[in-house]
């Protein structure tokens, strides 16, 4: 069976993708209905396995023996990763034109690999499938640079943002290994956590790089900007479900890590904030931003790292099936209704205010577990929970009201607000229903279950935490709903103009917009004049330069120094001196004394001069 | 005499005496000089593959001739485990750039002079790795100096040619010139010219280990061209010929590396060589950054590809350096694949030349549309040289970077990695220039000849297959080891 399993994981995406572009996409249709299906029910049938599924290949001996483990945890994500599968294909089949055969297949690819780095128990095998999942990314901008010709920078930010990442990663994996002779994830960070602390701060930095990237969280989200121009599934799926999902799990092996130092915790920790606050008003200066990074996304990563910084593995673990679940949802409003949401409709529970609250939601309980436990300042404490005010009432006051409300104005605002809180009833409804099954996946898979929902009944630090949480938010609503946008335009006077492009105020074409935090351009042009510079100063024709130099030294030395020692030059001073001292002589016949003097004196210099060049060459006999 | 010994003699025979061959009888073999020139360097191919079998086996005792006995100079040949790796590459190389030079290069009255230099310079090679006497070693040296640089100043490609070959010949040959004199220096002392006399002579004069260690890392950094004695390369490399450039950059420039393992590697322990351990590796990250930059701001293709070869000689130096297992397996490593991915980017940067006629890559664009097998081609040679899995370089890339984190030097080897990240920004502007962007810039691509595009594609696979597959030249490499640095690993 473990074969079985592995080949429908793992081979059978890359056989199926290839077969794509084979076939040019012949059996598109067919494909995409049953593969999913198949993928979920082999993970099913490894679910429920008594042993774990393994494999393991020795690629290079010193790399020891790579393997891979479908372990219950490690499942139950790659199943989530699967729904996304099933969710993008299914969007795929039913708008066919969406995507070219190429592009399907490397989603293919990409879900292969991910479930290679899901399940690798080496960190080598996995950062190879990292790397792996980050060239099909690469690779579908491509697709589209050779469509259109011109999409080049969008390659070379994707790739250059994924490189940092991977290389930051691998520079953390080494550094790991050298400490624990292996490269096996769980003993590595296990020996990573008996560090000196200067290299445990390097190795979390390097993972948490990695974590950025693939979370997106400014300023390294670059890539996702770049991947802006693809079309919906693929954006859906590279930059909302795999590589955050990627992330996620990394963070997940990280987080013992982050809870050890609590001064780095805290550096880290106001790293993510200052991210979220920078990008925060970055999105309110221009209005709107990608469909993929709209904040409560954003804002659900960076929650994210707080609770990895609680060190509780488990909890977080649980943590990471809720924010995908969320995620997953979002993600299918998203290839619904991506630019214009829905207006809501008083007789109908939305589907998608539903799946907003609960990445709400998620960031709620998140925080709210974070202030319980008491593990961060309550300034930071405050800060975030003023971004989750903001953002989340932000959201609330911009849902759009129905048709029939609008006819009916008097009573339209309290319908209105009463249909909303219909749908968050609804979406509590569903939280309790999703914690349930976290319970019950948590008790399965890791021997001992956790609820995601902290004890509210009779427990005073939870209610006095939530209460703070909630009059913090309310407060920034209140304090910070009208001035955003003073505060945002205050901001861009402040910056300079030239890198706005466009007016704020036009602001509506935000995609094409320049992003104020996006430097990448600068850095980019200061770094190439840099290097320019080097190059025309120092490399270009080094050799001949210094022969210039040379040259000109030398005839310096041989028009000067060597003239100076020459015969000829000593006749000269020799007629020089006899023709002034025989105009002495004829000035007054008494000056022939100091003549004489002056005659004197040039022989003894020449005397010198002469004995001074001969000295050591003289062999006397013996 | 064993086998084993005429193996060795014919490995480098083979190549001379086709060369002789060539160069006595002329013009009859105008047209077959490049067959010629073929059948002796996969003669030359099979006679080392027949030679491993034996050194599975143990190998053999060396090849000795006495050639002035009075100075106890003698003529001696052997073949080892350091040896291996860069005999492999080096006859590889040559049968690719042979290969690609079919129909390269044109025939005509000089042509059989062409291959023959191709093959003496081969053989200078050969004669490098296989001596196992500092005379024979030497002559074999200046040798491969003396027949590259006729080869540049008669088949170079501009009015330049005199020039560049100077230059390269003086600052070459000054490298030389520093190791003979850590020769004379070891010689004076033994009185012996046989390799094994070089170890016992540096041990019992302990104190002249750091002056003659020195000259040999300088003479033989200057060989490999790491900052900043690389001013060589750039000139060298896009003046020479597309075959000859591919030999110099994939095959000479590992011939550094060789003599640094051989020499001072393979005589000091590891106490006493530690005393270069960290220049070289600061060194080592220099070259690797800076000759990144250069590529990064370069605009001729060829000089392109030449910086990159500085960036991965740093590399290599850098893992030299660290004095680990990882650092030493992985630089010798790193020189085949370098070889490998070096003579297939070289192979496609002819293939460019050859197709849009230009060399400035702000002048070329939109490429893929016209050569989409040259568009893979470099995608794969490109992808490899910056580290991605799966393909050649890789393999050796993080056994480097891990080398570095071994040392204790944890600041060096972050800036080793991430140094890397300039590989990707060259490659990147490379390829975007010439295959993705500017479409309208596409030039009307002339017809290019089977031979380049067979030579290209043989070693993108050979590219593929060595980053799939690492193990068995891993389990061969791994042999040296015994022999570097007192065996103390």
């Amino acid at each position: 069976m473990a074969s079985l399993v592995l080949f429908t994981m793992i081979l059978l995406p890359i056989l199926a993708g290839c077969l794509f572009i084979f076939t040019d996409g012949i059996h598109e249709k067919r494909l995409l209905r049953w593969l999913p299906a198949i993928l979920i029910a082999a993970l099913i049938l490894a679910f429920l396995s008594q042993t774990t599924i393994s494999a393991s290949i020795t690629w290079q001996p010193t790399a020891g023996e790579m393997s891979v483990s479908f372990e219950r945890s490690a499942i139950i994500l790659c199943l989530l990763v699967s729904v996304g599968f099933l969710i993008i294909n299914h969007q795929t089949r039913t708008t066919p034109d969406m995507l070219t055969p190429l592009q399907t297949s490397l989603v293919f690819f990409s879900f292969s690999f991910a479930i290679i780095a899901l399940t690798a128990e080496h960190f080598l095998l996995r950062f190879a499938a990292l790397e792996f999942v980050g060239l099909c990314v690469v690779a579908t901008a491509l697709t589209y640079t050779l469509r259109d010709g011109e999409n080049w920078k969008n390659i070379i930010k994707i790739f250059i943002n994924f490189k940092l990442g991977d290389l930051a990663l691998l520079a953390s994996i080494l550094l790991m290994q050298t400490s624990s002779g292996t490269f096996l994830i769980g003993q590595s960070l296990e020996m990573a956590l008996l560090l000196p602390p200067t290299e445990q701060i390097v190795v979390t930095v390097g993972l948490l790089t990695a974590v950025w990237v693939k979370l997106s969280i400014w300023p390294l989200d670059k890539w996702v900007q770049a991947a802006s121009g693809f079309s919906k599934p693929l954006r859906v799926w590279f930059a909302d479900l795999l590589m955050p999902i990627l992330g996620a799990y990394l963070l997940y092996r990280t987080s013992p890590l982050l809870s050890i130092n609590n001064k780095f915790t805290t550096v880290i920790i106001i790293a993510a904030v200052s991210a979220v606050v920078a990008k925060s008003f970055n999105v309110m200066l221009r209005k709107q931003v990608l469909p993929h990074q709209r904040l409560k996304q954003i804002f659900s990563n960076v929650c994210l790292i707080p609770l990895a910084a609680l060190g509780q593995q488990d909890l977080f673990w649980s943590f990471v099936l809720f924010w995908f679940i969320a995620r997953l949802s979002y993600s299918i409003y998203i290839l619904q209704h991506e630019h214009s949401p829905p207006s809501i409709n008083a007789r109908r529970i939305s589907f998608y205010y539903v799946s907003s609250f609960l990445l709400h939601s998620f960031s709620f309980l998140a925080l709210l577990h974070v202030s319980i436990s008491n593990s961060l300042s309550s300034a930071l404490l405050v800060i975030l929970w003023f971004l989750w005010g903001l953002i989340t009432f932000k959201d609330l006051g911009q849902i759009p009201a129905g048709d029939h409300l609008a006819a009916n104005k008097k009573a339209s605002h309290w319908i209105h607000l009463l249909t909303i809180i219909a749908n968050i009833l609804f979406t509590i409804a569903i939280i309790l229903f999703v914690s349930s099954l976290i319970f019950l996946t948590t008790h399965y898979v890791k021997g001992g279950g956790i609820w995601i929902l902290p004890n509210f009944i009779g427990s005073r630090p939870t209610l006095s935490a939530m209460l703070y949480g909630l009059v913090t938010a309310a407060l920034s609503h209140i304090f910070l709903r009208r001035n955003i946008e003073k505060i945002g335009k205050f901001v861009q006077r402040r910056l300079p103009a030239k890198r706005f492009g466009d007016p704020i105020q036009k602001a509506a074409r935000t995609i094409k917009m320049k992003d104020p935090l996006d430097q990448t351009t600068l850095l980019y042009s200061l770094f190439m004049n840099a290097a320019l510079f080097i190059y025309r100063a120092i490399e270009k024709n080094s050799l001949e330069k210094i022969i210039s130099l040379l040259r000109k030294i030398f005839s310096f030395l041989f028009n000067k120094i060597e003239k100076l020692t020459s015969k000829e030059l000593w006749i000269k001073v020799l007629h020089f001196v006899l023709g002034s001292s025989r105009k002495i002589q004829k000035w007054h016949p008494g000056y022939l004394r100091l003549n004489l003097f002056f005659f004197l004196f040039f022989i003894i210099i020449l005397m010198l001069v002469i004995i001074n060049q001969n000295i050591g060459f003289i062999v006397l006999p013996k | 005499m064993s086998n084993q010994n005429l193996i060795m003699i014919l490995v480098i025979m083979v190549k001379l005496l086709s060369a002789g061959l060539l160069l006595i009888l002329r013009k009859p073999l105008h047209r077959s000089a490049k067959w010629i020139s073929l059948f002796a360097s996969l003669s030359s191919l099979i006679l080392f593959l027949a030679a491993i079998i034996n050194l599975k086996i143990g190998g053999g005792a060396p090849l000795n001739f006495d050639y002035i006995p009075m100075m106890g100079i003698q003529f001696s040949l052997k073949i080892d485990w350091l040896a291996f790796p860069f005999l492999l590459t080096e006859e590889f190389v040559t049968i690719a750039a042979i290969i690609y030079a079919m129909d390269y290069v044109k025939i005509d009255e000089k042509s059989h002079a062409f291959y023959a230099l191709l093959l003496v310079f081969s053989a200078g090679m050969s004669g490098t790795t296989l001596a196992n006497d500092i005379f024979l070693f030497y002559f074999f040296w200046e040798l491969m100096l003396i027949a590259s640089s006729l080869l540049v100043l008669n088949w170079g490609e501009s009015p330049r040619k005199g020039e560049v070959t100077l230059k390269y010949f003086i600052i070459t040959h000054l490298g030389s010139l520093l190791v003979l004199v850590a020769f004379i220096m070891i010689y004076t002392q033994t009185g012996v010219d046989d390799f094994s006399a070089i170890k016992t002579g540096l041990q019992a004069n302990a104190d002249q280990i750091p002056l003659i260690g020195s000259l040999f890392l300088l003479g033989f950094g200057i060989k490999m061209a790491v900052v900043p004695f690389h001013i060589w390369l750039p000139d060298t490399h896009s003046e020479a010929p597309m075959p000859v450039t591919i030999m110099l950059a994939a095959a000479m420039l590992s011939m550094g590396t060789y003599g640094i393992l051989r020499f001072p590697m393979s005589s000091l322990s590891m106490q006493q060589f530690a005393m270069f351990s960290l220049p070289m590796m600061i060194v080592g990250v220099i070259s690797e950054i800076y000759g990144g930059i250069m590529a990064l701001v370069e605009n001729d293709i060829k000089r392109i590809i030449a910086y990159s070869s500085v960036s991965q000689m740093g590399y290599i130096l850098f893992g030299l350096g660290t004095l680990t297992y990882s650092g030493v397996v992985g630089a010798t490593l790193h020189v085949i694949y370098h070889a490998i991915v070096k003579a297939l980017l070289f192979c496609c940067v002819g293939w460019i030349i050859k197709a849009a006629g230009q060399r400035d890559i702000q002048s070329i664009g939109g490429l893929h549309k016209k050569e989409p097998l040259l568009t893979t081609c470099m995608i794969i040679g490109g992808l490899s040289i910056s580290g991605t899995p799966a393909l050649a370089i890789f393999n050796s890339e993080w056994m480097i970077f891990s080398s570095g984190f071994q040392t204790g030097y944890t600041g060096l080897a972050i800036l080793e990695i991430l140094g890397s990240i300039m590989t990707a920004a060259y490659v990147l502007r490379f390829i975007g220039k010439i295959f993705f962007t500017s479409p309208n810039k596409a030039p009307d691509t002339k017809k290019v000849p089977f031979s380049i595009k067979f030579a290209t594609v043989s070693l993108t696979i050979l590219t593929v297959i060595a980053g799939v597959f690492p193990k068995p030249l891993f389990n061969y490499v791994v042999n040296e080891l015994p022999l570097i640095l007192g065996g103390q690993w």
